[in-house]
Order: structure tokens, then C-alpha cells, then sequence
């Protein structure tokens, strides 16, 4: 069970951007989608979360297919964007009640639980800001918020650590921790690969559209010749690639 | 590029967008209501020219108050037209004394021309008041418009001055501050007190003063022309003159949003916390979008003024067509109630645009049924005032009657079939 992505061919504006997809995202693991810029991972999580549609291929979440039942699919999905996006006209309260509401959480338990993640995140005093008073990170942690609250059984993060403060960075980390303990399936797109392998169960390495790699950090690292300290280098001998086959 | 054909380039692609937003105001609904709204409007300004009480009111001072409040609204339209963006502090930069004798002088130029047209529209709306109020007005009505004019004028080179760097500025040290004092004085005093003199002096005296402002306007004009030797020593003030060219701006964009929804306009917001008493109330306990959809109109700078000027221009228009014919007075009061529900419909596609609305495990049908419950509330607002503003205006039971019928019947169908049609075709 979790996240089964199934030979998933799509992109925009008829584009096909990605090709024969297939990767799986079990209960309780964290899965770091990478790639260089234009690999399609960005691509992978709009199908994802339902902002396109796959010409072919499946997206599947516990039994539950995103195009025959796509509020079903939502209601267990948990998305941070890389760009923190926010209803201009409401209060940070508002975004939180609205949020859980929309998922049939809106009580008291659930409410304790966001109270200790904006003590977390510092936000515990600014419930009743508006978003043009809030920085890009105070923006990022409201959507860190917004996700971790719902304990959904699928998180995906885009970018986790993007204009986080470091404090905030080793929190979302242990928090995406306690999410999979809680079983629940975390995807997260990222860059920084040496800083992802302490903590991630495996990486999906996407490369033109098609996953060239699936496994451990220490397999991926072993495969590419490199040290999991410096998987960072996998950048570099995957640009040279393409520069060759260019 | 030259400096010159920089400007026309600017005021040509200005054009076109203005263009594109006349399209988006007049749209056939609008169209409409304008025809009607003028009509009322002329109907109106028909009984005060007229009736035996408004004849009362003129044969009093109050009618020069008026008079000069008008025309001060006039003077206080038309702004000085740059078009400067704030990428031209770094790629104008040292080209300003080229930019000062050819760009600024088109910019001038436009500005007047643009303002003139105002002035005459200003001065041209009260003419059949001052020939009821004077035997022979003409020797006034020509005062009061060279006056505007040539005062408007004024206030635009002075505004051009602004522009320019403080250290080099050769003009009146007065006008340098820009503070509430001396808008007052310039804007509102010294023209208050020279249109009293063109309204009450005699025609003679007129004469004399219109002359005297004439020799005065000579000497300002060339005090203030920039010779080429002039231009070499000025210099622009780049953060004052993008500033003064994005407000200008937002007051045209502004203009265009009072009754049409602007698309790609930065939006802005305003907390109204006089009005989470009522917002509390109205989301408490009540479905998702619900909530987001009225929270979002209540906190809006755009839908909801929009919607609240339709009304009160709704309500005015029924409550002044005194003699009007009752099918009129219920005709415009649906086409209100129309035209209320046109402009709340993009709170809903605005909505449908954000990811946060997406990703929300909310059907398509629970979205549009919120939407729908929004609308209903606000058409019985908005039936409910109008009906009583004319049952209070009009006293007559029959014309309120056909009101509450028609407005029944609009209601109706605009819940039943028009707004979920829209919803159709916008998600189309």
C-alpha cells in the first residue's frame, strides 16, 4: 500500500514530458524524487496532486485512483509547494481552520496539535496575521503547518529546506520522521542530495522524463561511484551526460 | 530610441491597453445600466433645472457653493502623464536632459490636452444652471472655462517640477513641499476664490480680472518653459518620477476597476475588522468554502466595492425616478440585481485559481453550491433595499408591488439557470 505510481506518460499542453513512469512510495518510507532542472519532477507532483492528468498510466493511493475518485485521493493527501502559496484575505488562523475543516478535522484534538507545531515554528503569536505581513520563511512554515497538521497518509514536499532557517530545517526533518514512524508515505523533491541521504529510505532519480534509479542512498551512491558525503557530485556526472549525449 | 519617439511608443502601447479595459467596462450589461443610469441622471437634473422648489434653492447662495465645488472636483482630475516605468532609473539614467526637453515636453503636452478635455466637460455640465441663474452668461461660462483650463495648467507644470532633482529646481520654493497645506491652498483656496469673483463680479470687473489673470498666465508660462540651455542644468528626480507615474497609473487602473474587474492588477486587500462580527457569524460552523468564499468578499478591494457602488447607484436611480412609469423603476431594480450577481461571479473563478482551493478534498458541486448559498444571501440584501428605498421614495404600494414581484421572478432565475450556467462555462 502507500503511493504506486504505475507507467505514468504526461506533461503540459500535450508535451510529454514524462515517460513510462513507475515508482512506489510504501507506507512509513520517505522517497526523495531527484533530478537536474527539467528532469520532470515538478511534472511528477502535479500528476500527483491531481494538477494533471496522465495521458496513460495510473496514480494510485491506498486503492484509491486520483482520476475515478480525485476527492477521495485529496482527502489523504498533504502537499507543500515550493512556492509557499496563501489566500491573500485570510488570517493564519483562518488558513488553518479552513484547511482542516475542508477535511472534516476541524476540532479540539486536532487543534492541539497544530498549537505545538506553531510553537514549533514560532507562529504561535501571528495567528491572527494577514500573509503580506508574513516573509517568504514565516510563509513556508504556514504551509509546513497547513501539511503536518493533517497527518495525512501522503505527504509530498517540494523543496523542504527553501528558505527555511536551520532550526526550521532540522524540524521539518524530524517531522517528516514522525510521519512515516505514524506510517504515512512522504515524497519530497530536493537538490540537496548529501543532506537528504541521512534521512531518507530511497531515492527516485528521474533523468528526461524516465526513472533511471531507484534504491538506498548507499546504492545510489555505490552505483555512481561516489561517497554518500558526496552524492552532491551525482549533479555534475549526470550534466556531463547530457552534455555528451547533447 | 530617440527620447521623442520613446514617448509616443509609450502612449501608443498605453492605448491599447486602455483600449482593451474600455472593452472590458463597457460590457453589454454595462452598457445597459449606463443608458439607464443616464437617463435617470438627465430626468434628475431636468426637475432641479425646473421644478418650482429647486428655483427656490438657486435664487439662493448655495447654488455658487455647488457651483465651485464642482468645478474644484474638475480641477483636481488629470494628472501630469509620464508613462515612466522604474526600469528607466537605470537604462535613462544621464540621458536626462534629453528626456527633460523632448519626453517631459510630450508628457506636458498630452497632460494638458487630456486635462483641458476634463475641464470643458466640468465647466459644459453646468451651463444650463448658469444661464437659469444669469440673463446673459456666456461672458462667465467662458471665464469659468479659460480659468479652469489655464489654471489646470499651471498645476500640471508645477507638478512636472516636482520631478526634477531639488538642488537644481528653479521655481517657486513654496510648491516644493508637497504637504496637505499646500495642496489646500493651491488646490482648493486660491481657485475657490478666484471662481467666487468670476460668479459674483460684475461683467465689467469680469473683464478686468480675466485680463489680469491672462498677462499673469503669459508671465508663469515663461517662467516655467525649459530652453534647451535650462534643460543641460536639471536634472530628474528618478525615484520621485516613477513613483508619480505608477500612482498615476493605479489611479487610471482604479478608474477602469470602480465598475469592471481589472485581470493581472496586483491585488490588494483590506483587514475590515468593523465587519468579522458579522463574518464571524455568517462562516461560524458552516462548510469549507463557505467560509472562504465570504471571507475573501468581506476582506475584498475589488468585487465587494464594486458590488456595494452598483447597489447604492441602483438604489439612487430608483429612488429619483419620481415620475417615471413603474415597469421602469422594477426594470431597473432587476437589472441591478443582474448586474450584482455579473460581478460576483469572478470571486468564484479567482478562487477555482488557487492551488489551495484545488487541493482541498471538496467536490465540484459542494464548490459551486457554497457559491451559490453566497448569492442568495446577497440578492436578498440587495432586493431588500431596494424595495424599501422605494416604498419610502415613492409611497406607492402598487409600484413596490411590481418590484417584489420582478425581483422575485430575477432571483429565481438567476440561481436556478444563470449562475450555475456560468459556472459551466467558466470552468470550460
Amino acid at each position: 500500500m502507500g503511493l504506486k505510481i504505475n507507467n505514468i506518460s504526461g506533461g503540459y499542453a500535450g508535451n510529454n514530458i514524462l515517460k513510462n513512469i513507475s515508482f512506489d512510495v510504501p507506507n512509513g518510507e520517505i522517497v526523495a524524487l531527484i533530478g537536474l532542472n527539467g528532469a520532470g519532477k515538478s511534472t511528477t507532483v502535479n500528476h500527483i496532486i491531481g494538477e494533471l492528468q496522465p495521458q496513460m498510466g495510473s496514480i494510485v493511493l491506498n486503492d484509491t485512483n486520483i482520476v475515478s475518485e480525485p476527492t477521495a485521493f485529496k482527502s489523504q493527501l498533504a502537499y507543500i509547494p515550493e512556492q509557499p502559496i496563501l489566500y491573500d484575505e485570510l488570517t493564519l488562523a483562518e488558513h488553518l481552520h479552513l484547511m482542516l475543516a475542508a477535511h472534516e478535522k476541524d476540532n479540539e484534538n486536532t487543534w492541539e496539535r497544530v498549537v505545538s507545531l506553531l510553537t514549533m515554528f514560532r507562529l504561535e503569536d501571528k495567528l491572527n496575521w494577514l500573509p503580506i505581513h508574513f516573509s517568504k520563511g514565516m510563509r513556508q512554515k504556514v504551509m509546513l503547518v497547513s501539511a503536518f497538521m493533517l497527518n495525512a497518509p501522503l505527504l509530498i514536499v517540494d523543496e523542504p529546506f527553501l528558505g527555511l532557517d536551520t532550526l526550521a530545517q532540522r524540524d521539518v526533518v524530524s517531522l517528516m520522521k514522525e510521519q512515516a514512524k505514524l506510517g504515512n508515505s512522504i515524497l519530497m523533491t530536493t537538490h540537496l542530495l548529501a543532506s537528504a541521504a541521512t534521512f531518507v529510505d530511497r531515492f527516485v532519480v528521474l533523468h528526461d522524463g524516465k526513472v533511471r534509479f531507484v534504491g538506498t542512498p548507499s546504492a545510489l551512491a555505490e552505483e555512481n561511484q561516489l561517497t554518500v558525503d558526496h552524492l552532491d557530485d551525482l549533479f555534475d556526472l549526470m550534466q556531463k551526460e547530457l552534455a555528451n549525449e547533447g | 530610441m530617440k527620447a521623442s519617439d520613446l514617448f509616443w511608443r509609450r502612449f501608443r502601447d498605453e492605448q491599447r491597453t486602455s483600449a482593451k479595459y474600455l472593452r472590458l467596462l463597457f460590457n453589454d450589461h454595462f452598457v445597459i445600466f449606463l443608458i439607464i443610469a443616464l437617463g435617470g441622471i438627465v430626468l434628475a437634473y431636468r426637475e432641479l433645472l425646473s421644478t418650482p422648489q429647486s428655483m427656490m434653492f438657486w435664487r439662493s447662495n448655495w447654488w455658487q457653493v455647488i457651483i465651485i465645488t464642482w468645478l474644484l472636483i474638475g480641477l483636481q482630475i488629470g494628472d501630469l502623464i509620464t508613462y515612466f516605468k522604474p526600469a528607466d532609473r537605470l537604462y535613462l539614467l544621464g540621458n536626462d536632459s534629453e528626456i527633460i526637453k523632448k519626453y517631459l515636453t510630450r508628457s506636458v503636452n498630452l497632460s494638458i490636452l487630456y486635462a483641458s478635455v476634463w475641464q470643458a466637460v466640468f465647466v459644459s455640465a453646468i451651463i444650463p444652471i448658469l444661464l437659469r441663474i444669469y440673463v446673459s452668461g456666456l461672458l462667465r461660462i467662458s471665464s469659468l472655462l479659460i480659468f479652469a483650463i489655464s489654471y489646470k495648467l499651471l498645476l500640471l507644470l508645477f507638478e512636472r517640477d516636482k520631478l526634477f532633482l531639488k538642488q537644481r529646481v528653479q521655481t517657486i520654493t513654496i510648491f516644493e513641499a508637497n504637504s496637505t497645506a499646500e495642496g489646500l491652498l493651491f488646490r482648493v483656496l486660491l481657485p475657490s476664490i478666484f471662481l467666487e469673483f468670476i460668479l459674483i463680479l460684475t461683467q465689467t470687473q469680469v473683464y478686468i480680472l480675466m485680463s489680469a489673470w491672462l498677462v499673469l498666465m503669459v508671465v508663469t508660462a515663461y517662467y516655467f518653459h525649459i530652453s534647451n540651455h535650462k534643460a543641460n542644468s536639471f536634472a530628474i528626480n528618478w525615484a520621485i518620477a516613477t513613483q508619480q507615474a505608477q500612482q498615476q497609473k493605479q489611479r487610471v487602473l482604479h478608474f477602469f476597476a470602480l465598475f469592471a474587474e481589472i485581470p493581472n492588477q496586483p491585488k490588494s486587500i483590506k483587514r475590515r475588522r468593523y465587519l468579522d462580527f458579522c463574518l464571524q457569524r455568517l462562516i461560524k460552523n458552516k462548510p469549507a468554502m463557505l467560509r472562504l468564499y465570504w471571507t475573501r468578499l468581506a476582506r475584498d478591494t475589488e468585487i465587494l466595492p464594486l458590488v456595494l457602488r452598483l447597489i447604492i447607484v441602483g438604489m439612487i436611480i430608483v429612488g429619483v425616478l419620481q415620475t417615471a412609469p413603474d415597469w421602469l423603476v422594477a426594470v431597473v431594480g432587476a437589472l441591478t440585481v443582474y448586474l450584482v450577481n455579473f460581478q460576483l461571479l469572478p470571486l468564484f473563478s479567482d478562487t477555482q485559481k488557487k492551488i489551495w482551493t484545488r487541493l482541498m478534498p471538496i467536490t465540484n458541486s459542494q464548490k459551486q453550491s457554497a457559491f451559490i448559498q453566497v448569492h442568495r444571501l446577497v440578492n436578498y440584501i440587495v432586493c431588500t433595499l431596494l424595495i424599501v428605498t422605494v416604498a419610502v421614495t415613492s409611497g406607492s404600494l402598487q409600484r413596490t408591488l411590481l418590484l417584489f414581484v420582478l425581483l422575485i421572478v430575477v432571483t429565481i432565475a438567476l440561481q436556478k439557470s444563470y449562475i450555475p450556467y456560468m459556472i459551466k462555462k467558466m470552468k470550460k
